[in-house]
């Protein structure tokens, strides 16, 4: 008996992701993003393997080369291969993306479980704080934050993610609001789950799909900002290989030469492009109520 | 609900930039300064204060004079400074925003009447790269093509109308990309519902269904949109600005990050989290004018009897 519930709770899970998979895969477009991402985390794990140049490698002598057979996307001020930098570059901008989503994802989830399952006092504190948030523009936080701390890496990833936790916090909010009053929720209160299993198994998993989608396309949007702030000086610095800052330095000769700055706008716009791609096929597959 | 939010608003940047590792005297003084120099700086500025002293004196300031504090590096009143550049970026967020408004929704309600057709597949694929341009990118792209190569446009300032047309081309372009995706879902949303079915069912024009009914109706989330993107631009000014060598409040403020002058920083974020706020007044009470239920929130019932303490009263 207990044997058959189980089983058929398993089946009934694979079923549903099944189920999924086969509304995600209906979708080209979204296969052809998540094609694409997998493609540039291949780049991203082992770059050296595609790129012809390494991405500091310069040589004076063949400075502005257009693109051509042998540099495909032309190289720069300094002789470099831009094709290899551009592929080296793949590394950073997932990490960033990834990461600083990890982040936000995190302190999000958190503040918003907070916020919506105890509600009252702590959710008027907390959701006050998260109005003073957005009301400050998220690149303008993001510039604030990299002011008072520094350039680094890290705290660029920081100050992305801090940018984006109101919006977590406000979607998990919601969804533990309409999540809260379901009498799946009551029966396991009166079964005596403590309130970290009642958050932990049951609300948080009913809250999965809209958390996955805010993730994916803030991935998308971390990466646009993290090019930004390495654009206006305040992320990256020139020789690693970022897309934002090679447009920064590529910005000096757009007059003569185009495809300095061009190829690596590419990059960063396919790549953004393909994660929105994905997330949009994710929101239908996920919730297909929300497609109509 | 304003006033709180901006005293947070201050808070934060004030409590985030005054325990920013990196000494104001230090970066304006320069490596020749004695430290008996710095020390008197410090004092000079009111830099030795302890921190809640120093917040509220600026709040002061704020409060009652408007004033923002001193610029370290020009030494003028910040808000004077900002003031001064803020046309230039007002200006290039209302055009832009303009230009976007125009180009989203009328795309927007095209696509939405023609689901699934062609134009509708080509605008829908046409915004989701707009949405995944870095806007400063796009501006470089249309700097090479229509500054370098065909010579139409200057490359950059902002001075004339014919500078214009680039940065409120790119920003625009960009924001439209959004308006056109709400406008097209909401609008999708609005001509399902039996009114629409009813109105042309008694015979009305197509053009006066759509506009009249339709449009009407799905107008709050695309002002909502509109609102954020005005925003937006609003801070994402430091990026345009740069790229246009415009001299607005944005790229005020990235000289100034590069410089380590605080105050020029906190006034800035400051004073666009305060025109932001506007922004958000301005959306709620166009809220009212496109639905009705909402402004018969803020006005009182005409049904209603008048009480009689208030009478006496």
């Amino acid at each position: 008996m207990a044997d058959n519930e189980v089983l058929s709770v398993k089946m009934k899970k694979r079923g549903q992701s099944k189920e999924i998979w086969r509304r995600f895969v209906k979708n080209k477009g979204a296969v052809l993003g998540l094609a694409f991402i997998v493609l540039l985390t291949i780049l991203a794990l082992v770059p050296s393997l595609i790129a012809p140049y390494g991405f500091d490698e310069q040589m004076l002598s063949r400075r502005f080369k257009a693109p051509s057979l042998e540099y495909p996307f032309g190289t720069d001020e300094f002789g470099r291969d831009i094709f290899s930098r551009v592929i080296f570059g793949c590394r950073i901008s997932l990490t960033l993306g990834l990461v600083s989503v990890t982040i936000s994802c995190l302190i999000g989830i958190i503040l918003g479980c907070i916020s919506g399952y105890y509600g009252k006092v702590v959710d008027n504190i907390i959701m006050r704080f998260i109005d003073v948030m957005l009301s400050i523009p998220n690149i303008l936080l993001a510039v604030s934050i990299v002011a008072a701390m520094g350039t680094s890496f890290f705290n660029l990833i920081l100050a992305i993610g801090i940018g984006a936790v109101p919006g977590y916090a406000r979607v998990v909010r919601a969804s533990i609001l309409s999540v809260k009053e379901q009498e799946y929720i009551e029966a396991a209160r009166s079964n005596g789950a403590s309130d970290w299993r009642i958050i932990t198994r049951h609300i948080i998993p009913n809250c999965m799909a809209p958390i996955i989608v805010q993730a994916t396309m803030s991935i998308a949007a971390a990466i646009i900002q993290g090019a930004g702030m390495s654009f206006i000086g305040l992320g990256i610095m020139p020789p690693t290989p970022e897309w934002g800052s090679m447009l920064a330095s590529g910005r000096a000769f757009i007059r003569d030469y185009w495809w300095v700055v061009t190829f690596p706008g590419l990059a960063i716009m396919l790549t953004v492009f393909s994660i929105n791609l994905l997330g949009d096929g994710l929101r239908d597959a996920l919730d297909p109520r929300l497609k109509s | 609900m304003m006033i709180p939010v901006l005293l947070g608003v201050s808070f934060v940047i004030f409590g985030m930039l005054f325990f920013a590792p990196g000494d104001a005297a230090d970066a304006i003084l320069g490596d020749m300064a004695t430290p008996a120099d710095k020390q008197l700086f410090r004092e000079q500025q009111g830099l030795d204060k302890p921190f809640f002293v120093q917040y509220l004196r600026y709040m002061k300031g704020v409060v009652f004079e408007g004033d923002l504090g001193t610029s370290y590096v020009t030494r003028q009143p910040v808000t004077d400074e900002i003031l001064q550049r803020f046309p230039a970026t007002l200006k290039l967020s209302a055009l832009s925003v303009l230009l976007a408004v125009i180009i989203g929704i009328s795309v927007g309600i095209i696509s939405a009447t023609k689901q699934y057709s062609f134009i509708d597949q080509f605008a829908t694929s046409i915004s989701m790269i707009g949405v995944s341009m870095p806007n400063f990118w796009q501006g470089m792209m249309l700097i090479i093509v229509f500054a370098v190569w065909l010579r139409w446009f200057p490359p950059s300032g902002f001075s004339t109308p014919m500078h214009w047309v680039l940065p409120v081309v790119t920003v625009g372009t960009n924001a439209s990309a959004n308006i056109m995706r709400m406008t097209r879902s909401s609008m999708l949303e609005i001509i399902r519902q039996d009114y629409i079915r009813t109105a042309r069912a008694k015979g009305q024009s197509e053009r006066v269904v759509i506009w009249k009914h339709a449009l009407k109706n799905a107008l709050i989330p695309i002002i909502t949109v509109v609102g954020l993107s005005f925003g937006r631009q609003l801070g994402g000014a430091v990026l345009t600005e740069s790229i246009f060598s415009i001299a607005g409040v944005g790229k005020l403020m990235v000289d100034a990050i590069k410089l380590k002058n605080f105050p020029m920083v906190q006034g800035g974020v400051l004073f666009i989290a305060f025109v932001m706020s506007l922004v958000n007044l301005l959306v709620d009470i166009l809220y009212s004018f496109a639905d009705p239920r909402i402004r018969s929130m803020y006005t009182r019932p005409r049904t209603k009897k008048p009480q009689p303490a208030k009478e006496a009263a």
